[in-house]
């Protein structure tokens, strides 16, 4: 009861000094204000990343060829041909479909044109079952049959974003010049949406037959293996038995290393996201420190409040007041004062997070964990505390004759 | 029956830079319950210290203070905060009101530490002030009010509490004569209504009203001093 009345005492005395208290808690609100402007961009961006990957599957599992910087240097290239695909197709039990794309124009893609309009587009070169691995659902048309890659048919399925950037209003039917090559339009893909702010819809699918003929028969071009297994649980075993098949496939020795990298959509989430959890917390722990600094400030107007309200103090005691109350209603008032800058930097950085990824185009909307929350509210609650004990103590530790005689 | 305040032989000494400073010796001093008494005498005479522990706010070096026959020598900071709170009122020469609050919480502030529910402390003081006639000022904050109004606030918060004892010092030292005049009737009429009263005070005027005059000059009570009106 008496507690109660020292709060509100406390919330009173921080209002009519409401300036003076908001200077005082600027420390605390610009801390925590970037902790959350921080988290809630670096957590948004993973959780949409998440989303992202589960949408992948967490069935699913990524074979590509691992080239080393170093060994590239020395011109030693490391590849997965068409033959490990049909070797794993035919010998891996426990996997459900299995797909092998590979870029004929290069990672990085390549100017695609259509009537008057051009892009940049990623171009694949893909086995039929691709789009069953990627779980692409089809939006106009079709997909890629296994009778156009027998027939090398010169047809390609584009991704969502491809008729914006190409201005194709009807695009079933229409053509695709790429690099001197025509192609025609049988089928459009569902959207997928952006990861890190990369459309995820701005490809374009051709058969993989198709896509051979174009490498003119170097066998150079190293191909991405996709595929899902049956059941999650055999997860690692079947990665074992790709491992050893791919080994085997490559004469490798005891000796040697891996010259490939088996990934499972699950492990690449959960890498990602403890990366992300780490980045949160180091760059909270550092900022952090800033609340530190906040709460000296608190402490320093508290200490000064102390002084100049030393005959009040000494008034409550003649009227009654005991030690712990004086002390309490200190405590509160420098609680309050970094709590209540804590909400106002609470919602400051959530802003300023959402501002951010509402500005730079393509970027996930910004989140705010409640673990962030109560972290930021509990440390600058806990900074008050800490930073008002000092200035507390020596309000309650006041004599009232002396402190009534103060002027 | 016991008396309400009695002092033995209470002294007060400070140590400053080795020396022994005595405030008061040895004072005996009995005051009765409804005694309306004025405690005059120079600058430091001792009549401060002496209301100080009256007031429970020191304790004194040596000798005896019984308030309601009970020793309060050896209570604790605690103890003596809950006496001040449940016995004595205090009304202070320069008001003491806190700035930020409206009249009625000023007057309700010693019942918030005797933990009194909202709705009795607002009854309580919306009758101790208008026992002082401020009825129409309950909303208003001291800086809205005049010097004699404040005090008035003040004296109300010092009856709120309804203590055995009203300390006052110099409670018109801050006041215009004829306001002056108008809280020395107040303090009367709360003698008249069965309130127990010491004013500290070197205004012989003020003195003059009181019933009973204790005159103080180098820390003890001066012989053949203790005035009676009859």
């Amino acid at each position: 009861m008496i507690l109660l009345e020292c709060l509100l005492s406390a919330w009173k005395n921080i209002r009519t000094q409401g300036l003076r208290s908001l200077l005082s808690t600027i420390g605390i609100i610009i801390g925590v204000a970037s902790v959350i402007a921080v988290i809630s961009i670096v957590q948004g961006l993973s959780r949409s990343l998440a989303e992202n990957f589960d949408r992948l599957g967490a069935n699913s599992i990524v074979i590509e060829a691992k080239n080393e910087p170093e060994e590239l240097t020395k011109g030693r290239v490391n590849y997965l041909s068409f033959r490990d695909y049909e070797q794993i197709k035919r010998h891996t039990e426990g996997v459900t479909v299995i797909a092998a794309s590979f870029d004929p124009y290069g990672a990085f893609g390549i100017e695609a044109k259509s009537g008057r309009y051009s892009g940049f587009l990623t171009v694949k070169a893909v086995t039929p079952t691709y789009q069953d691995v990627q779980q692409l659902s089809v939006e106009l048309g079709r997909v890629i049959r296994e009778s156009d890659n027998q027939s090398r048919r010169k047809i390609c399925v584009i991704g969502n974003a491809v008729k914006e950037k190409l201005k194709l209003h009807d695009p079933i039917g229409e053509f695709l010049e790429i690099q001197g090559e025509w192609y025609k339009i049988v089928g459009v893909m569902e959207a997928r949406g952006t990861i890190f702010g990369v459309n995820q819809d701005s490809y374009v699918l051709l058969p993989f037959s198709v896509g051979e003929a174009l490498l003119h028969n170097q066998e150079s071009e190293s191909l991405t293996i996709t595929l899902n297994i049956v059941n999650q649980s055999q997860q690692e075993i079947v990665q074992g038995r790709l491992r050893r098949l791919l080994r085997k496939q490559h004469k490798l020795a005891n000796s040697q290393a891996d010259d490939f990298i088996i990934q499972s959509a699950q492990q690449l989430a959960v890498a990602f996201s403890s990366i992300m959890n780490t980045t949160s917390l180091v760059l909270s722990g550092i900022v952090g420190i800033s609340l530190l600094v906040g709460g000296v400030g608190i402490m320093n107007m508290m200490l000064i409040s102390v002084t100049e309200r030393t005959r009040e103090i000494g008034l409550l005691k003649a009227l009654g007041a005991k030690r712990r109350h004086i002390l309490f209603q200190f405590l509160f008032e420098a609680m309050t004062l970094s709590s209540v800058g804590g909400c106002m930097g609470l919602m400051i950085g959530y802003g300023l997070g959402m501002g951010f990824s509402h500005f730079v185009p393509d970027f996930p909307a910004a989140y705010v964990p409640g673990w962030a929350i109560v972290l930021a509210l509990g440390f600058s609650t806990t900074v008050g505390l800490l930073f008002g004990i000092i200035p507390a103590v020596k309000a309650a530790g006041l004599e009232p004759i002396d402190a009534l005689r103060y002027e | 029956m016991t008396s309400l305040i009695q002092l033995k032989g209470v002294s007060k000494y400070y140590d400053m830079a080795g020396e022994r400073y005595s405030a008061i010796n040895g004072i005996d001093l009995t005051i009765e319950k409804n005694e309306y008494i004025a405690c005059i005498g120079p600058s430091g005479s001792g009549k401060s210290t002496l209301m100080n522990i009256l007031g429970c706010l020191d304790k004194p070096s040596a000798g005896r203070y019984l308030l309601k026959g009970n020793d309060i020598s050896e209570s604790n900071d605690d103890e003596l905060a809950l006496l001040r709170n449940q016995e004595i009122g205090f009304v202070f020469q320069n008001f003491q009101l806190l700035p930020r609050l409206t009249a009625i919480e000023n007057v309700m502030l010693p019942l918030v530490y005797r933990g009194t529910r909202l709705r009795e402390r607002m009854e309580r003081a919306r009758d101790a002030l208008a026992s002082v006639g401020l009825s129409h000022r309950e909303r208003h904050l001291p800086n809205q009010l005049s010097g004699g109004q404040r005090q008035r606030v003040a004296i109300a918060r010092a009856l709120c509490a309804r203590p055995s004892l009203l300390l006052a010092d110099e409670p018109t030292g801050n006041l215009d004569s004829s306001t002056a005049t108008e809280i020395m009737a107040l303090f009367d009429l709360l003698h008249q209504q069965g309130n127990t009263l010491v004013l500290v005070t070197h205004s012989e005027e003020v003195a003059a009203r009181c019933l009973k005059r204790i005159r103080m000059l180098d820390g003890i009570i001066q012989a053949g001093h203790l005035d009676l009106d009859s």
